[in-house]
């Protein structure tokens, strides 16, 4: 039968602008991560900022990722996105888009959500790589501001077991009410 | 599992359920999953709903699906109303069109007992037939507040092809849970 356990449940500090998950033991098969994301910027919304992004083990090479992003984006009730994007060899990338953390722009509360599952995250005799599936989403309820829903997909170059996760806010400190929890998936 | 588990679970039972309820959610976990494994007695796909307690809230949402096209076709969408209402969170095929008809769905709801913040959902559905596709498959993000900056815990979940309390019935058999992640 397998089993579900809680690793950690994170709770920002407030005061800082990522949250790390260390130490995963390798001894589960799989890693779930669960939770919402949000900034403290007045300044922002922007749900798609690029300092909003995702690393494992640290990985900060240009071909430490690829993926394959699938995401709608509306702003004002009008459709202003939509499309895969596609990295590859040659055009691999030194981290994972991780959309869906917003500020507090327009007195917006509203979080980001994320699911993120981690298939196989200990092997290190398969090759060539780790995985990763990711949905996350942020909606605000106030106008000309952005709102997303993405699904990603993709590959960690790496045959290390994964034990490490961080993610990065480009819109502010992290706030504490966005909590993350990190779950270990045993298959038998 | 010691960290995850099983709040609910069942199936539908006779022909004239329009709305499968998950009624005093305890506070106790970190995160909810709601899985459901269905479909309903209608000629055509359905648009699934969701709201919670007892349709307190204003919600919004941001979607992506692909059609019934035969390829390449896929439909987007966005919304949010300022009256307490309940938005869409997938599609599901409907029974009349074929017996092999199916719909599956997976809801995430984090942090759901945090009564200070609005909530968010995550809802991943797929819905199709043997010789027809009829059905759609989505990705959704939601988020419901209080029409403010909070939202009470989330204490009661329905499901329902449109509208609550309707006539379009969920196919007996239909089988859901709801589950808890504990934090």
């Amino acid at each position: 039968m397998s089993a579900v356990t809680l690793i950690s449940t994170a709770t920002p500090t407030g005061s800082a602008s990522s949250l790390e998950f260390t130490s995963i033991p390798s001894s589960y098969d799989d890693l779930l991560m669960i939770g919402n994301v949000k900034g403290d910027s007045g300044t922002d919304w922007a749900p798609n900022d690029s300092g909003n992004y995702l690393r494992l083990n640290d990985l900060s090479t240009s071909t430490s990722y690829e993926a394959t992003q699938l995401y709608d984006q509306y702003s004002s009730g009008t459709f202003v996105g939509y499309q895969n994007q596609k990295t590859g060899t040659g055009n691999a990338v030194d981290y994972i888009k991780f959309w869906g953390i917003t500020g507090t722009l327009n007195s917006e509360t509203t979080p980001g959500a994320v699911w993120m599952y981690i298939p196989g995250y200990s092997v290190t005799t398969d090759t060539p790589t780790r995985n990763f599936m990711l949905h996350t989403g942020a909606v605000s309820n106030s106008t000309n501001v952005l709102s997303v829903n993405v699904i990603n997909a993709g590959a960690v170059n790496t045959t290390s077991a994964i034990n490490k996760i961080s993610y990065y806010s480009g819109v502010g400190n992290l706030v504490a009410t966005a909590k993350m929890s990190l779950y270990g998936i045993s298959n038998s | 599992m010691a960290d995850w588990e099983v709040i609910t679970q069942g199936q539908v039972t006779g022909a004239t359920t329009s709305d499968i309820d998950f009624n005093s959610i305890p506070g106790t976990y970190q995160h909810l999953e709601l899985s459901l494994s269905g479909k309903v007695e209608a000629t055509n796909w359905q648009a699934l709903y969701v709201r919670v307690n007892s349709n307190a809230g204003q919600w919004g949402y941001s979607r992506f699906a692909s059609t019934q096209a035969a390829a390449g076709a896929v439909s987007q969408g966005y919304a949010w109303s300022n009256s307490t209402t309940y938005p869409e969170a997938g599609y599901l095929a409907g029974n009349n069109f074929s017996a092999g008809a199916f719909g599956n769905v997976t809801m995430i709801f984090p942090n759901y007992a945090d009564s200070t913040v609005p909530k968010t959902v995550l809802s991943r559905a797929a819905g199709g037939s043997g010789s027809y596709v009829d059905g759609q498959t989505s990705a959704f993000s939601l988020a419901v507040t209080d029409g403010g900056s909070t939202m009470p815990a989330i204490t009661q979940i329905s499901l329902a092809p449109y509208p609550f309390g309707g006539t379009t019935y969920w196919t007996a058999g239909s089988s859901y849970m709801l589950a808890g992640y504990k934090g």
